[in-house]
């Protein structure tokens, strides 16, 4: 049952694309197939900082992604984290949970969220995160289906590890200007790097803003440092 | 060694490695027998199997136990040793005692401090590359006849066979690592770029260039000068 399932999803997605353009196809397949589902993004994760958006549905499924980069809470940083997929139907009732990207993610019109880890043995790569913009949660059928797909997008990952350099995927979000602005801020300030990164999205978290923007805002000398000294 | 032995000993150890190979087992297990059999039949007390990184630098992918593990790493960490030359020259490098060596001073006075007497690395090539080295670790002097040396090549030989021949689970466990490895190269490439440009007030462009051109001039892979530069090893200043 679950092959002939994983064999029909599969195909989908190859119907859509070929070599290196599977990563949109999957989105889209997430948001054709699991009912209720209005975006999807797919985010390989090294650790709490390494992290970058392989693809994603659309701009509003980057914004939410970006906004659990920010705070570095959400379900996805959960599932990645516990390795359990992590299923909220409501997600204005988890304030308790992540009192930052609860109101946050409300007020960008995110109602329920499903995260499902990219999972190899006990190595997890990353998470598949599904967006709604009702609340509700997934039928039992979605879940299944939700988890295959996060099976096979973890499998061409490993895949793409194998592909010549001009045929590696290209990342849509990296954080790398985040980095380069964490480094800039450790030289600078003379901290160390988890703390320059910790500034950074304390930053840009009292300005209502992402930390990329912060950070680009930190390489383009358009803020004072003095602003994230403490 | 005589009939006997050969019957008792070699024949047994070389059976079980080739059938390990034909039944397609993981490397972990194929990388237990030679190790093994480098203790049973050549007398090392310890082994171990460095692999040359493609992306530069060298990893230890097996040990038998805490002591070569450390000797292995001081190899890598030192960059010198006879495991380095070895891969790097794609010879046999032996040393029949450390204490009277005066190779590698770097390598050779920790090695020593570790209980290392005597090493011999055969060279692990494959389709003429050297894909890493095979080290047997004495705890006295030793010197291995030519025989002796031609068997730790054959068990050298195998070990690759086992890891080229890397197949399921232990593929996929190796595929993820890398994947996140080079997931963190990004990341501490991207740190030490602006590690750079805080220090040297220059534009992040600027910071990426001095780094490549110091790692090209030192002769060091980007990956390993990006970590030094994070882990404070070498002054950001320094790469100007």
């Amino acid at each position: 049952m679950d092959g002939q399932r994983r064999d029909r999803l599969e195909r989908m997605i190859a119907e859509r694309a070929a070599g290196s353009e599977w990563p949109p196809a999957l989105c889209t397949v997430c948001v054709q197939v699991l009912p209720g589902v209005d975006a999807a993004a797919l985010v390989l994760r090294g650790d709490a900082r390494a992290q970058e958006m392989v693809s994603a549905s659309d701009g509003w499924a980057a914004v939410i992604e970006e906004l659990q980069y920010t705070l570095g809470e959400g379900p996805a940083v959960e599932a990645w984290r516990g390795g359990g997929p992590v299923l909220v139907g409501d997600v204005s009732a988890e304030q308790g949970r992540w009192p930052g990207f609860a109101d946050a993610a409300a007020e960008e019109g995110l109602a329920a969220m499903f995260a499902f880890p990219l999972q190899v043995g006990g190595i997890r790569l990353g998470t598949l995160d599904l967006y709604r913009r009702r609340p509700g949660g997934l039928s039992a059928e979605a879940v299944t289906d939700a988890a295959l797909l996060a099976d096979l997008a973890t499998l061409a990952l490993l895949e793409n590890e194998l592909a010549a350099d001009e045929d590696k995927l290209r990342m849509e979000v990296s954080y790398q200007d985040v980095h380069m602005a964490t480094g800039v801020l450790a030289a600078k300030l003379r901290i160390s790097l988890e703390d320059a990164f910790a500034r950074l999205r304390a930053h840009a978290f009292a300005e209502r803003r992402s930390v990329l923007e912060v950070s680009r805002d930190v390489l383009d000398q358009r803020i004072s440092l003095d602003r994230l000294a403490d | 060694m005589n009939v006997s032995d050969v019957r008792d000993e070699v024949v047994p150890a070389l059976s079980e490695l080739t059938a390990s190979l034909i039944d397609h087992h993981d490397p972990d297990t194929v990388l237990r027998l030679v190790t093994a059999a480098c203790t049973r039949l050549l007398g090392a007390s310890a082994t171990g199997v460095l692999l040359s990184d493609p992306r530069g630098g060298m990893s230890v992918v097996s040990a038998s136990d805490e002591r070569s593990r450390f000797v292995e790493l001081l190899q890598t960490q030192a960059d010198e040793g006879p495991c380095v030359d070895c891969i790097r020259d794609g010879v046999a490098v032996t040393t029949t005692d450390l204490a009277a060596e005066d190779r590698w001073p770097t390598f050779r006075p920790a090695a020593l401090a570790a209980g290392c007497r005597a090493v011999h690395a055969a060279p692990m090539r494959l389709a003429g590359q050297v894909l890493g080295g095979l080290n047997l670790l004495y705890l006295e002097p030793v010197t291995l006849e030519s025989w002796q040396q031609r068997l730790a090549q054959v068990l050298a030989d195998l070990a690759v066979l086992g890891l080229s021949q890397e197949t399921g689970p232990a593929r996929v466990h190796r595929l993820t690592e890398r994947t996140l490895t080079t997931l963190n190269d990004r990341v501490q490439l991207a740190h030490a770029v602006g590690l750079v440009a805080g220090t040297l007030d220059v534009g992040v462009d600027v910071a990426r260039t001095l780094i490549l051109d110091h790692a090209r001039e030192a002769g060091r892979s980007v990956r390993d000068v990006a970590r030094a530069l994070t882990n404070g090893e070498i002054e950001p200043a320094a790469v100007r």
